[in-house]
């Protein structure tokens, strides 16, 4: 009696849980349509998408995408881009949560102000620290000539504009990192190392040696976030450089847009679109292949 | 039991709310019925959707008006901000949702060779068209069709500040572009944060704008007027053009950080008092003049630009899948009507595009100083040039921009080779739509 009153719970949960996953099903078939529909138009002719028929290309929209020489240059600073974006990011989160780790005086205020840019819409920060960037009237170059430093020319000259995509993206990002982080940081008992300490482990090799394995998950979780999210920029490069200058700060999603929206080649646009789709699900499949591994070695 | 009737209904509120919000976002009472109107001129129970620009200065004019087309016509009007994305978008989908959609005049082509204008000839009078200046029905043309009805077709001014010009001892606005150039360089004041003028070297569309002013002041071209399928970007005026621009990179004319600048950094700087002159469109004449944001109020001039200056225009075209075309013709005919225009001359300062508006606007506007803005602004309409348009203009645009910034950035120094590759390529562009 009791066995089939427990089979019948199981049941009950089973049915319960696929119902409550019906309206995530839904989201996860629209996701899926959009893809497919990118990749048949991926294989229409720019004419067939504009004037709504179907003339099938076969191969030649992502033929023209990878022969592109302008592609190519937009993929290195796109790689380049998120790598450097996401160590600068990592660093600063892993600074920043060990320091608010202690709840010293004024460390949730603290925390309020680091989400802050988190809550912003990129464009709306986007378009703040353009203002603030502009060489004549921006604020960023007064405070420097104040400290008898002369300000470059952030979006006219092109490593400065780089440094100056790289910057903001970072202040929109960070936040984020540091929440993941702080949260993980938290989980550690101070009970180890304060162990560690009487021990005579000084404050480098607690962080490394404790603190720093309890954060290998939340990193991976960052990483698998953080580095699609980075290859799929667009909106800070839109309002702050518009891709220049002389296509310096181009990347790949500026590249699809300029594609599809201001030179009308959506076929092609979507087979970049989809070629960019392709590199982040292969990434995020051997990321979390390497994970689970790690995962399981650690058992 | 109870927990299973909870959520079975939590799931199907979800589902319901996911579905609803994937509908079609049509607000209540803009459902679009019939085009029959029951009586001529009645077009009750009918809604008109005009895609306009965003926050636009002369969309929120028409919004203020559109009620006296409304009562005309028994029509509710639904003015629709709407970037040229989802314009393009709708149109693409052939979703019919704007009747009306406000066209730039570069992309008149564009829409028009893909079908997503109608042509207007059946539906406005030869007497109508005739009160039109030429180049404005010309810009709003294409193949032989007029697809818009033009409210708006503008040239950029110069506006120069007057006081610095007294103290400099110049009693007139630069009238050749070697006048601009030496008026520029003496206006120049680094240590009082004033510079001669801007020009606009970002890698953007806007700057473009600015280039092909420069290039038509010196006789030059993007597409050739004689043969549209012919590129006449590499010649020796378009090399004087950039010359001529770098001689004020050069010789500190203009703010060391000019090739990152677009219109909104012309127009934040000469508010803020940092330029003696700027090039801009008319519709700066308004912020100008605006106490809260200028510190040049009183203190500024408006000219026309020396020799010559592209000419843009905006206007309202209809959507062949509009469910409501008979109401959107009423609609650009009364837009574009005589009594329009010069209402929209006057509030704007702007040129009106009717010969008959045009004389009224100019006799009603009782200020000097606007009377004198606009006797400026109508010379600019005179002397402007109409560039030659493709079907994949912006595309040609986007090219031009990346040579004007790899220019201005001294990326290359080499103008003629970079002018040469530049041309070939706006070839390839052009080609592609032949």
């Amino acid at each position: 009696m009791r066995q089939k009153k427990y089979v019948v719970l199981k049941q009950r949960r089973k049915r319960t849980g696929i119902l409550l996953c019906i309206p995530a099903f839904l989201v996860v078939a629209y996701a899926i349509y959009m893809l497919g529909y990118a990749l048949v138009m991926s294989f229409n002719s720019n004419m067939g998408v504009l004037s709504g028929e179907y003339h099938f290309v076969g191969w030649e929209n992502y033929r023209k995408v990878l022969e592109s020489e302008e592609m190519r240059g937009v993929v290195g600073n796109t790689l380049l881009y998120a790598a450097a974006t996401i160590v600068t990011e990592l660093g600063i989160g892993l600074l920043v949560s060990a320091a608010l780790r202690r709840n010293i005086k004024g460390s949730q205020a603290a925390k309020v102000c680091i989400m802050l840019p988190m809550m912003m819409a990129p464009i709306a920060s986007g378009t703040i620290w353009r203002w603030m960037l502009t060489d004549r009237y921006g604020i960023v170059n007064h405070l420097l000539g104040l400290l008898k430093i002369d300000g470059p020319m952030w979006l006219a000259d092109k490593l400065a504009a780089k440094f100056a995509i790289l910057f903001v993206s970072v202040w929109t990002a960070a936040p984020f990192v540091i929440l993941v982080l702080l949260a993980s940081i938290s989980s550690v008992s101070d009970d180890i190392i304060e162990a560690a300490r009487i021990d005579g482990a000084g404050g480098l090799q607690v962080y490394w040696n404790i603190i720093f394995p309890h954060l290998k998950s939340a990193i991976a979780v960052i990483l698998l976030i953080r580095i699609p999210d980075a290859l799929k920029m667009y909106d800070i490069v839109y309002i702050l450089t518009d891709g220049g200058p002389a296509n310096a700060t181009q990347v790949i999603s500026f590249y699809v847009y300029n594609k599809g929206f201001t030179s009308l080649k959506f076929g092609e646009a979507a087979a970049a679109s989809f070629l960019l789709f392709l590199f982040i699900a292969a990434f995020s499949v051997f990321f979390n292949s390497l994970v689970n591994r790690n995962k399981k070695k650690g058992r | 039991m109870k927990k299973r009737v909870v959520s079975v209904l939590l799931c199907a509120g979800l589902v319901i709310g996911a579905i609803a919000g994937c509908s079609g976002g049509k607000d209540a009472g803009t459902e679009k019925t019939d085009s029959k109107s029951s009586e001529e001129g009645d077009y009750s129970g009918q809604t008109l959707t005009i895609a306009v620009e965003d926050g636009g200065e002369y969309a929120l004019w028409y919004e203020s008006i559109k009620s006296e087309f409304e009562e005309k016509t028994g029509a509710k009007v639904t003015l629709v901000g709407a970037n040229d994305e989802a314009v393009l978008a709708e149109c693409m989908a052939k979703s019919g949702y704007y009747d009306v959609l406000t066209m730039d005049g570069p992309m008149i082509p564009q829409y028009a060779s893909l079908g997503y204008l109608m042509p207007l000839d059946d539906y406005i009078d030869q007497e109508e068209i005739d009160d039109f200046f030429d180049s404005t029905i010309e810009s709003v043309s294409w193949n032989d069709s007029i697809y818009c009805m033009p409210y708006l077709v503008h040239g950029p001014v110069i506006y120069y500040r007057t006081d610095l010009f007294e103290a400099a001892d110049f009693d007139h606005a630069p009238e050749t572009v070697d006048e601009y150039f030496e008026m520029s360089k003496a206006l120049t004041d680094e240590s009082q944060g004033v510079y001669g003028t801007i020009i606009e070297g970002k890698q953007s569309s806007e700057p473009v704008s600015q280039l092909l002013d420069k290039l038509s002041q010196f006789g030059g071209e993007l597409i050739s007027s004689d043969d549209p399928s012919k590129i006449a970007f590499d010649s020796q005026e378009t090399i004087d053009t950039f010359e001529y621009i770098m001689k004020f990179y050069d010789e500190g004319a203009v703010p060391e950080g000019c090739s990152s600048y677009d219109n909104g950094d012309v127009q934040n700087m000469f508010l803020q008092g940092q330029l003696a002159m700027a090039c801009n469109w008319p519709y700066m004449w308004s912020m100008v003049n605006d106490e809260e944001y200028s510190k040049v109020v009183g203190k500024v001039g408006v000219a026309p630009q020396p020799g010559a200056n592209a000419v843009w225009s905006w206007s309202f075209g209809i959507s062949p899948d509009s469910k409501n075309k008979e109401l959107a013709v009423e609609w650009c005919k009364w837009s574009t009507s005589s009594e329009i225009i010069e209402r929209l001359s006057e509030n704007f300062i702007n040129p009106a595009v009717r010969e008959s508006s045009a004389k009224n606007a100019v006799a009603a506007i009782t200020d000097e100083e606007d009377a004198k803005v606009l006797e400026a602004m109508n010379k600019s309409l005179e002397q402007g040039v109409a560039p030659t348009l493709s079907t994949n203009f912006q595309e040609l645009r986007t090219r031009v921009a990346l040579t004007l910034n790899r220019i201005a950035t001294k990326e290359t120094t080499d103008i003629s080779g970079e002018v040469k590759t530049c041309a070939e390529d706006l070839q390839k562009i052009l080609d592609e739509v032949q």
